[in-house]
């Protein structure tokens, strides 16, 4: 009769321990550097699709209803079941996201010029970017590469990129995607 | 012995209705008993596999419940989450009805769950609102305790049920080997009566057979004799009836015989008749020829008359012609010279009238001799006629005799046509009383082959009944039954022993 509480603290010290493995793990291998260099290049080309350009620049334009007045601390409030909360996975730019789900991709957010968030696959912690490097750093038109960190849902080490999404050649949002080491 | 073979049947009868109604009494108690300790342990397995299975599936959708929600706070896709989500609170209400559905589970148990439930939705609510690194605290602090004290819970209740089912059945076992006991002791006691009974009716049994063993043997001589008898009888009468076939086939061939004559006879006699009716018609023709005779007779006697009474004209003619001639002759006399011819012519006349008077006297005696034979030819030819008369009636009377003779003839062909017939059906029913008999000769050496069977067989069932006293199991020789010879009186005398047989026999059983 131990075994159902095995069965549930099992996986738990999995995660822990594979928390623990990956944060001593700070640079990455020159093979592992290529293939995320790799998936730059791909998320730059899902980064100039028109769903993702057209939705930021309307973002850009004018905010949709509830987007205006939403805070940070509201935004945490928010169940991930919420409705406002699935809209973003739901509107264009979510659908073409969802589009492209893979084994290695654990997250995918867009957000307009000022950060905010215009789609996602999952709601992310934050209502807005700014001020952070993985926005700031795309909307200067370059790539950013953040740090190998542990995916607090599977325990797995993942790094984030984050791409501009640019209009005639100028930035006007980012596409920040979370990618999966062990599985790229 | 017929009372003795009742009171047998009877006891035989008894013995095995008793004993097949104790055995189906034990039988049926011991079934009724096994059946009811039987269900009675299936009701308690039931019971147990029923209570068994409702842990077994509240446990194990308690852990997939558990699963599920593990799975939701790694899942990051909305409708992932949502779908997840919706399981896990399936499972849960699964668990809840499963609880609500099975009396015997303690309220602890449900009291337990509604906690563990409490805590899964508070995980879940951190969980939608992102405060994942609480909801994983939850996850490894309190739903562990939560989800521990409620499998103790479910095992506490499952320990219970094995518990009570562990009592019960001891207990069950404990009256089962009681009544085991009982039934052991009467069935001792009955398979002893039955025993003392047996050995009881075995002894009369052996005896009374023992007895018809004896009957039977004696009796079965007895046939083996009266068969030979028999057969021997029905050999004889096969021989006679053989015999009486060879001269019955000579009679009928005599008979044919004698019936190919009696048709010709009846020919013969229609042939006689058809003679006589012409020997009649004859007859009636010579009798109307004799009359037609007659009348000519009585003519020519008539012109007879006629003659002579022509003849005495004639006479008298004569007589007178010479009294005339005489007359002339005197005349011519006196005439002298010139007379002298007619002298002499007188003279011839006188001569011829002389002549004439002795031709008409002989004449006339001859008619007379002639009317006198005419007389005496019709009293002949009356004669003849009476004669003739007479003839025609025996004709007749022969034609009528010959006529019944025909009729007799044809009547006596007919008989003996179906005394023919008669006696080649007797012929066949004598062809077949041979062919009976020699029947009737063959069964005859059957039963007698059986009856020697039947004292082997008695031979045999005095072996088995165990017979010590002398037994005469002899073969019965086949001369010891032949009689001497197959006279009437062996015949009468051969027939009593059968009959003797089947009286002792009968009056045996």
């Amino acid at each position: 009769m131990n075994t159902p509480s095995k069965l549930i603290r099992l996986p738990l010290l999995l995660l822990a321990l594979a928390g623990l493995a990956t944060s001593l793990r700070a640079e990455l291998e020159p093979e592992q550097q290529a293939k995320v260099e790799a998936k730059v290049s791909l998320v730059k080309a899902w980064a100039a699709e028109p769903a993702i350009i057209e939705a930021v620049a309307a973002h850009n334009a004018q905010l949709p209803t509830g987007h205006a007045d939403m805070t940070q601390e509201k935004w945490k409030s928010l169940s991930v079941l919420d409705p406002l909360v699935r809209s973003f996975s739901k509107n264009p730019a979510g659908d073409f996201l969802k589009t492209k789900k893979i084994e290695w991709l654990t997250e995918a957010f867009v957000s307009d010029a000022k950060g905010l968030k215009v789609a996602f696959l999952s709601k992310p912690s934050g209502w807005s970017h700014a001020g952070k490097p993985k926005h700031d750093v795309p909307m200067t038109g370059k790539t950013w590469q953040g740090a190998v960190e542990t995916d607090e849902s599977t325990g797995l080490p993942q790094l984030q990129i984050a791409v501009p999404v640019l209009k005639d050649g100028h930035p006007i949002g980012s596409l920040v995607v979370g990618l999966s080491l062990g599985k790229l | 012995m017929r009372m003795n073979t009742s009171t047998l049947s009877f006891k035989l009868t008894t013995f095995l209705i008793a004993a097949v109604a104790i055995a189906l009494a034990i039988g049926g108690g011991m079934h009724s008993v096994l059946r009811k300790v039987e269900a009675e342990n299936a009701s308690r397995t039931t019971h147990v596999i029923a209570a068994k299975n409702a842990t077994y599936q509240l446990l194990e959708t308690i852990v997939d419940a558990q699963a599920a929600l593990q799975n939701t706070l790694r899942i990051k896709d909305p409708d992932e989450i949502e779908t997840s989500i919706g399981h896990f609170k399936n499972t849960l209400n699964d668990a809840q009805q499963l609880i609500k559905n099975t009396a015997d589970i303690p309220p602890v148990i449900g009291e337990k769950l509604d906690a563990l439930t409490k805590t899964d939705q508070e995980v879940i609510d951190k969980f939608l609102i992102g405060e994942n690194s609480a909801a994983f605290e939850l996850m490894m602090t309190t739903v562990p305790q939560r989800f521990e004290a409620l499998t103790q819970a479910i095992r506490a209740y499952s320990t219970q049920v094995e518990t009570a089912l562990k009592n019960d059945a001891e207990a069950s076992g404990v009256a089962l080997q009681r009544l085991l006991r009982w039934a052991a002791v009467a069935c001792g006691v009955l398979s002893i009566l039955l025993l003392a009974y047996g050995w009881r009716f075995r002894n009369s049994t052996v005896n009374q057979l023992q007895r018809l063993s004896d009957q039977l043997d004696e009796a079965s001589k007895q046939v083996a004799q009266a068969a030979d008898q028999v057969s021997t009888a029905s050999q004889q009468l096969a021989s006679g009836a053989n015999e009486q076939a060879s001269s019955l086939e000579e009679t009928s061939a005599s008979l044919n015989e004698m019936s190919s004559m009696t048709k010709r006879n009846a020919e013969g006699a229609v042939r006689a008749n058809e003679l006589a009716r012409g020997a009649r018609k004859s007859a009636d023709t010579g009798a109307s020829d004799m009359k037609q005779m007659h009348d000519s007779m009585g003519a020519i006697k008539a012109s007879s008359d006629d003659i002579a009474k022509i003849i005495k004209t004639i006479d008298e003619i004569a007589f007178q012609t010479n009294i005339l001639a005489l007359n002339a002759a005197v005349e011519a006399a006196r005439a002298g010279t010139a007379g002298a011819g007619f002298a002499v012519v007188a003279d011839e006349v006188r001569a011829l009238a002389q002549r004439s008077a002795t031709a008409s006297r002989e004449t006339s005696g001859k008619i007379e001799a002639a009317i006198a034979k005419t007389d005496q030819g019709v009293q002949i030819s009356s004669r003849v006629t009476e004669n003739l008369g007479e003839i025609v009636e025996t004709v007749r009377k022969v034609d009528d005799l010959i006529a019944e003779v025909a009729t007799a003839s044809g009547e006596q062909n007919l008989g003996v046509d179906q005394i023919n017939t008669a006696v080649s059906q007797i012929e066949k029913i004598t062809q077949n009383n041979a062919a009976s008999a020699e029947e009737s000769a063959a069964a005859a050496e059957q039963l007698k082959a059986q009856a020697m069977a039947l004292q082997d067989a008695v031979t045999e069932l005095s072996k088995m009944v165990g017979h010590k006293k002398g037994f005469s199991a002899e073969p019965i020789a086949k001369d010891q039954s032949v009689p001497p010879s197959p006279t009437p009186e062996h015949k009468k005398t051969s027939r009593r022993p059968s009959d003797s047989t089947k009286t002792k026999f009968f009056a045996a059983k």
